[in-house]
């Protein structure tokens, strides 16, 4: 297994990024994003170099970090290679990309694999309803429809098993594929399923349902939910290692990275936890949204690391904290959040989905001072919308239609 | 602000004596409860709601269940939860939004305890809005609320003891000693003796409220007692950013202090309990220990669930039915336990299984919870079950049981009564 990150190997990229840091430190240029200038007080961008070069869950690795190794990152400037029409009346997820392959559905009838290289389709299969990102790990697909959970063989688009009952919704989890099993957040329980035949090994029921899809490093699933709770549980039987209580439910996806759980809630706090033994190391509490005289806290709806600096996405701004402390690095108000929108991070560089005048726009910051490092504006034949997804040397997206790749 | 007293003056409203905050000591009322083990005299037991009975019992089958088209007038509308007393089982059908009190003729029931035979049933044209509480002994009166503000006394063969005019739709009253304590829809806290004569009535918090404020209607839930007053909790409809206030009286009726819960998720005041140490409030789906003499929080706890029952407490521990069976450290809030409840996240999902949300009676260690109990210390199911065959071939609105318990338990030392919403009443022993 070497999609956990558990053995990075660090790497200071501060030092790579040479002229390109000084010059982001010193004021950018011609972008929109109102980023916070790093603070003296935020420490040293020290990321972990990641060992996954593939996007095999809706947030990458099976930590969720949204981070990559470095060689999966394109270089320079981001330019379309390709795009491929995906029709649907109701919309796309994330795509997920292993082996050169890249998978999305149409979250209505079918489900497509798509080359990498060439964005030719290898193969495609109807399938009813598929509602959140795919996962795809040791050669298995797993797709969550509105009633099921389905594996297919990633090479052939063969089904290899059907679970009835574990159904989930747009805003739901994503399953994880983590070794020889897969997770399912489903019902009012977390199910652990055997990757080859859907066999439930263990199930472990909070009695509330879960959107927050499950991160899994080393031989612990970490969960959360509307139960308020998160938890670490043992990938062989479920047993609870830990569990700490929040005070509102909790819909953004879990990631872990170097002994670290984090978690955002409804309540608008973003939690550091300890992984060995859930004990709070920091929290940050996002700044309310205000409109017309009320105060609502400001949802975490994604949360990505790279080790060193935690990005937490909310419907309306992407915020930058750093993992040791939680202290605040740097803003950007340009992000633009929809029920699929992400984050993905590496070789330094943070990619994002940002409003833009044309409709959506990506966007390429400079992971240590939030700087815009390119801006790409959609075009009539694709939307930046739904994603990214980062692997192999390419940046993908899927919206309006279409499957996109840049590099 | 004003004061009590100015307020009273300029709203012309008159109370007998004007007893309430015109200086003095309050009167202490005589509140000897003796825990009863072969009664449940009100919704929460004691005058504390503590649903914490000295005796229940230690297993059974269902004994007799009594139909809710056998009775006439039916036995339609909301079920309220069961009081007994006298060795009868007395129970309201509560007028709804399903149930409108202009078509509909509320009924309140008194059932044969021993046989399940029907005593009687009184029909109630004006509508009934809360559950039935017996005041007195030997035999008591069983008093209900109505939705044109009537409190109705009944005596043990049924006929009317006495009516009193409060005002506004009526939740559930709680006795105390020989006075009765009940809350208006409009937010008004009334003392009424167990003669029929009003002792005083407590005014909405806020100036705003008492000088313009129309009898607009709020949601309310049954007051509490306890040897230093009452305390009372509602949820004004046209504040949206005022959650639920919870107040602590005097006997006097001068309030000694308000709290504002925000409650989160959903902000119904579902229920109080209070102790020596702790008033325990349920509001929405979060459950507050709120200091009893001062209103002060000491903790919450967010059961993530956007309805919550009421609490029920015993020495140790706070058990609230919140979509699971909690059992929360009395101390520190922290969960010493859960009962998983399998109900899917939507009922449209599966409508054969629901939410925990009744209040759930403890005594002997146990915890009583659907058709049996669990074990009080770690919630392990000591016998019976969650009455799942009864949902399934049960014809009735799964969704307002979603936010409304399908079945409350009342015990007794050696049986424990429900009220169904599909099956009536159930006796279990």
């Amino acid at each position: 297994m070497t999609d956990t990150g558990q053995r990075p190997t660090r790497r200071r990229l501060l030092a790579s990024l040479g002229s390109a840091a000084a010059v982001g430190a010193a004021g950018c240029l011609g972008t929109r994003s109102e980023h916070n200038p790093t603070s003296g007080e935020c420490p040293e961008y020290d990321p972990v170099e990641p060992a996954t070069a593939d996007w095999r869950g809706v947030m990458g690795p099976t930590t969720n970090t949204g981070a990559v190794a470095s060689e999966a990152v394109p270089e320079g400037d981001l330019a379309v290679d390709w795009t491929v029409p995906v029709e649907t009346y109701v919309g796309h997820h994330v795509p997920v990309v292993a082996d050169g392959t890249v998978y999305v559905h149409d979250m209505d009838d079918e489900l497509s694999a798509v080359d990498a290289d060439t964005g030719e389709r290898t193969w495609t299969r109807p399938l009813t309803d598929p509602e959140p990102a795919p996962a795809v790990g040791d050669g298995t697909l797993v797709v969550v429809t509105r009633e099921e959970t389905h594996a297919f063989d990633a090479a052939t688009g063969d089904r290899r098993w059907k679970r009835e009952g574990l159904g989930g919704g747009i805003f739901g989890a994503s399953p994880i594929v983590a070794g020889d099993t897969v997770y399912v957040q489903a019902g009012v329980a977390t199910h652990a399923l055997s990757r080859s035949t859907g066999e439930t090994r263990w199930r472990a029921a909070t009695g509330f349902p879960s959107d927050s899809t499950p991160a899994v490093a080393g031989d612990t699933v970490y969960t959360a939910g509307d139960d308020t709770y998160v938890r670490a549980l043992a990938t062989a039987d479920g047993t609870e290692r830990w569990r700490a209580k929040t005070s509102a439910r909790i819909a953004c996806n879990v990631s872990v990275v170097e002994g670290t759980v984090l978690v955002g809630t409804g309540a608008g706090s973003v939690l550091g936890l300890d992984a060995e033994t859930g004990a709070e190391r920091w929290r940050y509490r996002l700044e309310p949204q205000r409109a017309g005289g009320e105060s609502r806290p400001r949802r975490p709806e994604t949360i990505a690391t790279d080790g060193s600096r935690v990005y937490v996405a909310t419907d309306d701004r992407l915020v930058t904290l750093a993992l040791a402390d939680g202290t605040r690095c740097w803003d950007n108000r340009n992000y633009a959040g929809s029920y699929a929108s992400g984050i993905a991070v590496g070789a330094g560089k943070v990619f994002v989905p940002t409003h833009d005048d044309s409709g959506g726009a990506i966007t390429v910051l400079d992971a240590p001072t939030g700087n815009t490092r390119q801006e790409l504006a959609a075009g009539k034949r694709q939307r930046f919308d739904i994603g990214p997804s980062v692997a192999e040397g390419g940046v993908y997206f899927a919206g309006r239609g279409a499957v996109v790749r840049l590099s | 602000m004003l004061s009590r007293r100015e307020v009273l003056a300029a709203g012309g409203v008159a109370l007998a004596g004007g007893v309430a905050g015109c200086g003095g000591s309050p009167p202490s009322p005589d509140a000897t409860f003796d825990a009863p083990t072969t009664a449940w005299p009100t919704t929460g037991y004691d005058p504390q709601a503590t649903g914490h009975a000295p005796a229940g019992p230690p297993e059974g089958t269902v004994s007799w269940s009594v139909s809710r088209g056998s009775l006439d007038p039916p036995l339609y509308g909301a079920l309220a939860p069961p009081v007994v007393a006298d060795g009868a089982v007395y129970v309201t059908g509560v007028a709804t939004h399903y149930y409108r009190p202009d078509d509909f003729t509320s009924p309140l029931a008194a059932i044969d305890a021993a046989s399940g035979s029907v005593r009687w049933v009184e029909g109630f044209p004006d509508g009934l809005s809360g559950g039935p509480a017996v005041v007195g002994d030997d035999p008591g009166i069983v008093v209900v609320g109505g939705y044109d503000g009537t409190l109705h006394a009944v005596g043990s063969d049924g006929s009317s003891e006495w009516a009193a005019d409060l005002g506004g739709r009526l939740g559930t009253p709680t006795a105390y000693g020989n006075r009765l304590y009940v809350e208006s829809g409009n937010g008004r806290l009334h003392a009424v003796g167990s003669d029929g004569n009003r002792l005083w009535t407590a005014d909405r918090p806020g100036a705003l409220e008492l000088l313009v404020g129309p009898d607009e209607p709020v949601e309310t839930t049954m007051p509490v007692a306890d040897d230093r007053g009452v305390y009372a909790a509602f949820t004004p409809f046209e504040r949206e950013r005022e959650a639920v206030v919870v107040l602590g009286y005097d006997h006097g009726g001068g309030r000694r202090w308000r709290t504002v819960l925000d409650g989160r998720y959903g902000r119904s005041p579902n229920g109080l309990a209070v102790t020596d140490d702790a008033l325990y409030a349920t509001v929405g789906g979060t459950v507050y220990a709120l200091d009893a003499d001062t209103g002060k929080e000491r903790w919450r706890f967010v059961t993530g669930s956007e309805a919550a029952g009421p609490p029920t407490v015993d020495g140790e521990r706070v058990y609230v039915g919140a979509k699971n069976l909690y059992a929360l450290s009395r101390t520190d809030g922290g969960e010493r336990w859960r009962v998983v409840n399998e109900a899917p996240p939507s009922h449209d999902r599966d409508p054969t299984t629901l939410p925990y949300l009744a209040r759930p009676p403890v005594a002997d260690g146990r915890v009583y919870l659907r058709t049996g109990a669990v074990d009080a210390a770690d919630g392990t199911r000591l016998w019976g079950g969650d009455a799942d065959e009864w949902l399934q071939s049960g014809n009735y609105f799964a969704e307002p049981y979603y936010r409304r318990p399908m079945a409350s338990p009342v015990i007794t030392e050696e049986a424990m009564y429900l009220t169904h919403a599909h099956h009536g009443v159930v006796k279990v022993a």
